[in-house]
């Protein structure tokens, strides 16, 4: 993505064809800031928005021909399914979530199915911020109210999205079942929604949560609840869900396993050089933690059903634990750079 | 106590007759004494011969020629190597003992360093880059070299290492003889001593330069890892070593406990349960940590020990124990990793070394303890004991009667064996000699406490087992020791010899 171009590269065919395909971009999409993009797993469709304008941009790779679709709000994010055939766009201006199909919709603008979300939340005296991810002052808990959601994330297999916000105070999320269009709304939260993830069983959901540090509540409890980081696992089937608090250690990231019964939360404090991961049982909610040794950069899950995630770290020769959230069993090599350098 | 006077009588006369060779007056160049087949071997490196002495002392002092400009010794379980010669002729003397036989190798240089595999099969040799080549060499020399000899064979494979690094530092042995690591600043180099042409370089430099400096390596039983402490890491590195017909392979992991710094010292527990495992010691800001770290990397096995105070030394006590202890205080503890059980106690005092440990017990030596209104040298045996209930760490000390000059554990027994400086008026030494004081050999029983001993006729300066016999050297250039039996460590059982350094002397003569 270039400021006012998109460039395809067809990595299959670089000898044929060296040099990428461009194509120019519509005027509402070249403001960088503002534009957000996703692409579908197999590289079919790209999705453009822009948090100034109504219309989605819908690349179709294969062609190089970009199509528009025009939404009844400005998208604040926008979703692809793991198969590249629905997208889902939230429209916070208008606190409605769009859905439709690809390239349907495209040619059919009927397609295109709204549902209204509301989320309880708090802090309404003041008017949310345009943008998604920008910090909120802390003080007395403000006023319960509701709030649009401006953030989606869909499960593993494509059936559910995930509708939150970050921008606004908000210990709650919604649930859009894809196919049926039933929503569901989660307000179950004892902190402030920061971001989550939906697990490949549908029915479990991760949330991280963001600290309220000038929370002044009264119950001593309550502040120090307010004040820590943490992170909370949601069983959508039984409605419960069970916070866990890192205390100064924020949460990073989310892994769903392979097997769909375990998830990982990763967490990294560089100031006091704790790092760990903890793993997460998505049947008893029971977490774990386990100790890594330097600081975490990316974790992922491996295909199958394993309960193996990996976590690599930061360390001069390069380190990668792996981790099976089962048995807890954390196995790391530190070195591979070294070791290439082994010779007879 | 038997006193055997060596040449020193006859060698006085010669000395004052006439014009005196220059050699009278040198100071000796001695290297010893080296335990080897039985026997205390040392090699006069200014006249080029080495003494064995039999502790039995039923055989007189022996001496051997050895190669010319002699650099190094090492024993054997046969016997010893010396290795020197010219530059442009160095070689390695293969002697045999009590029959002295000997018989030369030449080797690619005259080494400055020995290192005898623990089945006595094989050797290393290598330089030391501070020592100056040996006359007759180019003013230059490659370092980055060693030479790997068959014992059995009689035969030396000399080995460019090619390394980054500037010269071997050490070697450390696998227990069954058959892999040598050479430890060089930076890296380590594998060897199949059975096949030499086998090996395989690891290189501890970190990309972007920063290069590992080893510290201390160690086999673990089986041979199946080297785990290196290097500074510049809290890591424990551990190398793996693949050892087949073929080839020699190695990967290299770094070991760590989440948290933990100060990487102080390692050890490498023996006996079952402990296979994969190394202990790792952290002397960090707020207390020390234990941890017996999984060598495959699997963190989930270790297991550690928060300690309140410092600690800098882990020592093995077997039977599944391990004893933490400082330099800097009194605080000792033992811990039973594999059951996560502990204890920690405060020594009467700080110790004055590291400690003596030897068939399950731990010695620790005190400067002075305070006793009433003064102070006084002391001892104390720790030891770790299963009431039944937990883990109890046993202290017992004990007061000495002078100042330890030095020490030893019979490595059977667990006896140990300390030279004491006491006054020699009162006394069985006989006097008055060129010393107020004499030397006294005290023997603690490890299990009973029991005290036995010996007085010496001079102080001690070193001590040692050889054999059946304990021994303790004495100050004085022409070599000076007593031995006793230790089964018996007695006045009336105990010999002492001196002067056997100077046998050369007797060819001397009258210079021209």
């Amino acid at each position: 993505l270039g400021e006012d171009t998109v460039s395809l590269i067809d990595l299959a065919n670089l000898a044929q064809q060296p040099l990428p395909q461009s194509v120019a971009l519509p005027e509402a999409l070249r403001t960088i800031a503002t534009r957000s993009a996703v692409g579908s797993a197999d590289g079919a469709w790209v999705l453009l928005s822009s948090l100034s304008s109504n219309d989605i941009a819908a690349l179709d790779t294969a062609t190089g021909t970009l199509a528009s679709l025009a939404l009844p709000g400005k998208p604040s994010d926008i979703a692809l399914s793991p198969d590249g055939r629905t997208a889902v766009a939230v429209l916070r201006d208008i606190g409605q979530v769009a859905r439709f199909p690809l390239p349907d919709a495209l040619a059919d603008p009927g397609q295109v199915e709204l549902t209204s979300v509301a989320l309880t939340a708090e802090g309404c005296a003041a008017p949310p911020p345009e943008t998604d991810g920008g910090g909120v002052d802390g003080g007395a808990t403000p006023p319960a109210c509701v709030a649009a959601p401006g953030q989606v994330v869909l499960s593993p297999d494509g059936k559910l999205a995930a509708l939150f916000t970050n921008s606004q105070p908000s210990k709650s999320f919604a649930v859009l079942d894809l196919q049926s269009g039933a929503l569901s709304s989660f307000d179950g939260l004892e902190k402030w929604v920061d971001t989550l993830g939906i697990g490949p069983n549908d029915h479990s959901v991760v949330v991280l949560h963001r600290p309220n540090s000038g929370s002044n509540a009264a119950d001593p409890y309550q502040k120090m609840v307010d004040q820590s980081q943490g992170y909370s696992v949601v069983d959508l089937a039984a409605g419960a869900a069970q916070l866990e608090l890192t205390m100064a250690v924020p949460p990073q990231q989310i892994v769903f396993a392979g097997d769909g019964a375990h998830a990982g939360v990763t967490l990294s404090d560089p100031a006091h050089a704790k790092y760990q991961v903890d793993a997460v049982d998505l049947q008893t909610l029971i977490t774990s933690s386990l100790a890594l040794a330097s600081a975490l950069q990316f974790a992922g899950p491996f295909a199958g059903g394993t309960a193996l995630i990996w976590v690599t770290q930061d360390h001069p020769a390069g380190r990668i634990s792996f981790v099976d959230l089962a048995t807890h069993q954390v196995r790391t090599a530190t070195g591979y750079a070294l070791n290439a350098e082994i010779q007879p | 106590m038997k006193r055997g006077h060596l040449l020193v009588a006859p060698l006085a006369i010669l000395a004052a007759c006439g014009t005196r060779n220059p050699s009278w007056d040198a100071q000796l160049d001695v290297v010893g004494p080296t335990v080897a087949a039985g026997e205390l071997v040392w090699v006069n490196r200014t006249e080029a011969v080495a003494e064995a002495l039999d502790p039995s002392g039923l055989t007189g002092p022996v001496g051997f020629d050895v190669v010319s400009l002699p650099r190094a010794v090492a024993a054997t379980p046969g016997g010893f190597l010396v290795s020197g010669g010219r530059g442009d002729d160095p070689q390695l003397d293969v002697v045999s003992l009590p029959a002295g036989t000997r018989q030369t190798l030449h080797v690619a240089g005259a080494y400055d360093h020995i290192d005898v595999a623990p089945d006595g099969l094989h050797a290393v040799l290598y330089f030391d880059p501070a020592a100056p080549p040996a006359p007759g060499a180019p003013a230059a020399r490659n370092n980055n070299e060693v030479t790997v000899v068959d014992l059995g064979a009689l035969t030396a494979q000399r080995l460019a290492l090619g390394t980054e690094s500037l010269a071997p530092e050490s070697t450390a042995f696998s227990s069954q003889g058959d892999v040598a690591a050479v430890i060089l600043d930076g890296t380590v180099v594998l060897i199949d001593l059975e096949q030499p042409e086998h090996r395989v370089q690891v290189p501890l430099k970190l990309p972007g330069g920063v290069a590992l400096h080893p510290e201390e390596a160690l086999f673990a039983p089986d041979g199946r890892y080297l785990y290196v402490r290097a500074s510049g890491s809290d890591d424990v590195l551990a190398l793996e070593v693949n050892r087949t017909d073929d080839e020699l392979g190695s990967a290299v992991n770094f070991l760590f406990s989440p948290g933990a710094s100060g990487l102080a010292d390692i050890a490498v527990p023996q006996g079952p349960g402990f296979e994969r495992y190394v202990a790792a010691l952290y002397d960090g800001p707020g207390g020390a940590t234990a941890v017996l770290l999984d060598a495959t990397g699997d963190s989930s096995r270790n297991h550690t020990l928060q300690l309140a105070t410092a600690a800098d030394r882990l020592d093995d006590l077997g039977g599944g124990m391990l004893l933490i202890s400082s330099a800097s205080s009194t605080a000792v503890s033992g811990w039973e990793p594999l059951l996560d059980r502990a204890d920690t106690d405060a020594l009467p005092a700080q110790p004055v070394a590291a400690p003596r440990v030897a068939a399950g017990h731990a010695f620790f030596i005190h400067p002075a303890v305070s006793i009433g209104a003064g102070t006084s040298a002391a001892l104390t045996s720790v030891a770790l004991v299963d009431d039944g209930a937990r883990l109890r760490l046993r202290q017992n000390p004990l007061v000495l009667g002078g100042a330890p000059s030095a020490s030893v554990v019979d490595p059977a027994t667990g006896t140990l064996l300390l030279g004491i400086e006491v006054p020699r008026e009162g006394s069985a030494a006989p006097g008055p000699d060129d010393s107020e004081q004499t030397g006294s050999v005290v023997t603690v029983d490890p299990n009973t406490l029991a005290i036995g001993g010996l007085v010496l006729d001079a102080r001690v300066t070193g001590m040692g087992v050889v054999g059946g016999f304990g021994f303790a050297t004495h100050p004085g250039e022409l070599g000076d020791v007593s031995f006793f039996p230790l089964d018996d460590p007695t006045r009336a059982t105990a010999h002492r010899v001196y002067g056997f350094l100077a046998g050369h002397l007797a060819d001397l003569g009258e210079a021209p």
